[in-house]
Parts: structure tokens; sequence; C-alpha cells
């Protein structure tokens, strides 16, 4: 599911032109456009076999093959996100933060073995902001159960 | 009492390995953070807190540029922190250059970082160099 909301004035004195997309990984969306505030759940599933939520603007994949395995993700989006964009990404699990990546290519990366082990039954989340060429802003969150 | 240390500091081999293919600015350090957080530690890791593994009351990151990864190994074993930090070395290098690395001379391919009877080495089908040593093997 993904929602465009634009322009959106976030200021009143200095009003700023902005594209805010709001890359859904998310069943829900509520977006509250006064002060660009937002708020987006992500339904949560089983990061094993696999894992998925996004829509056209762009996808966040998780796959674990089983039980103890190492688990790896990406996040996928569209040819236009694909350039000029600056990514923050944090990777947590069971609350705690194990991965933050802050970069300008499609962030993707590894929960090794020994990690998926210890945090089995908890919850992976993934979540950030991607700001393309610095008014076009992309949330996005994602959550599954570690098998 | 929470700390960062350039990496060749406390893992030299590990650092001269990977010396030639990350770039000067995005120096990679290893901090240790337990509950005690100094400021010098907190301006580079605002968020400490919420690193900290809450069965030991510590962690071990390895912040390479803009990125930090919370390592499984303890400090103290320097054997499985060197391979562990190796291969988060590799997968940053990798992602930069967009392309496998490090890709062996004789088209032997690509090294990965292994504890083989508790030596961290760089292994390949039918290889292996200790750590500090990868570039004997590279083209």
């Amino acid at each position: 599911m993904i929602v465009i909301n634009r322009p959106i004035t976030t200021a009143r004195t200095t009003p700023v032109r902005s594209r805010l997309a709001v890359l859904a990984l998310a069943a829900m969306v509520a977006a509250g456009l006064s002060g660009c505030s937002q708020t987006a759940i992500a339904p949560q599933g089983h990061c094993s076999p696999s894992y998925e939520v996004g829509g056209a603007e762009g996808k966040l994949k998780v796959q674990q093959k089983g039980h103890g395995q190492a688990i790896t993700w990406g996040i996928y989006v569209a040819s236009k996100y694909k350039t000029g964009t600056v990514w923050a990404v944090k990777v947590r699990a069971n609350g705690t933060n194990i991965d933050a990546k802050n970069q300008t290519y499609e962030p993707h990366g590894s929960v090794n073995a020994a990690r998926a082990k210890k945090y089995s039954g908890k919850v992976l989340e993934i979540s950030g902001t991607a700001v393309h060429n610095k008014d076009d802003i992309l949330t996005f969150s994602g959550k599954c159960t570690i098998a | 009492m929470s700390r960062i240390t350039n990496l060749s500091t406390v893992l030299p081999e590990v650092a001269a390995d990977f010396e030639r293919v990350i770039r000067a600015s995005a120096r990679p350090r290893l901090a240790l953070l337990d509950q005690d957080h100094d400021p010098e530690v907190l301006e580079q890791i605002p968020d400490a807190a919420e690193w900290i593994d809450g069965d030991t009351g510590s962690q071990v990151l390895l912040l390479i540029g803009g990125n930090v990864t919370s390592m499984i190994a303890q400090w103290s074993n320097t054997g499985e922190l060197a391979v562990e930090c190796a291969s988060a070395l590799q997968t940053y290098v990798m992602d930069e250059r967009n392309a496998p690395w490090p890709v062996l001379s004789g088209g032997a391919g690509v090294a990965e970082p292994n504890l083989r009877e508790g030596t961290a080495q760089w292994t390949w089908n039918g290889g292996a160099v200790p750590f500090g040593h990868l570039s004997s093997v590279l083209p």
C-alpha cells in the first residue's frame, strides 16, 4: 500500500514544497497531514520462509530458510529512487538495535545464524527513511517473527 | 566505561587486510558499550542505550562510515570478534563496490573469513591465509 501526499506545507513562515511518499510496507497508514505527521503500522508476519511488504514504490523483503538460520533482507525500490536517494535504516531484534545503515544505495543486510538463534521467536523490525532529491521522503517499516 | 577505538588498534591484522579497499573517511572503529556512556561515545552513538544487549549489559559495535553493526562476539574473544568484524567489513566493501571481494588470484574464487583451529583466516576452496596476509593472494 502506498500513500503519496503532495504538496505538503510544513512550515508557516517558510513554506516548503515537499512530496511525502509513504513507502507502504504497512497495512494501515493514517497520514496526519497537519505538521507532516504520520503513523504507519506495519503488518507483522513471519521471517521464514519469507516476508514481504510494499507496493509499486518499493518492497521490503526478508528471507530465512528455517529455524536458527541466517536472515537476509533488502529494500528494492522503483527505478526513480535508485539514484539520488539517501537511506537511513535501523534494524532491531526484540527491540534492541542490531544494525544501522546510512548510505546512498538500496540497503540490504543480513542477520547471522548465531544472532537468529539468540532471537528466535522474537520480532525483527526494519524501519527507516529514504530522502530522494532532498524533498521526496519515503518512510518504511516492516516486522516479522524470527524462526 | 564505554569506549571507541580504531579497528587498527584492536585488530590490526583485520584492519590491514581492508586498508586499501575502505576509504579513509569511513575509518572502521570498534565501540565497547556498557551502561556507563561517556560524552565522546554519546557524540558518535547518540542512541547507545538502544544497542545494549539486555542479557550481558554490554555490546560491541563495529562502526564503518555512517553504518553501525552490533557484534555477537565479546570484546575478549579476539578470534571470533576478528572473524565477525572481517565478515561485516567484507559485506560493506561488496556493497560499496557492488561486486564480490576479495577475488583471489588464479581464479580461486572469493575468500571468506573463518575461524579454523582457533586461528582467524581467509579461507577458500583449497586454501587459507591468516588475517593480515590477504594481499599475498590477491592479484
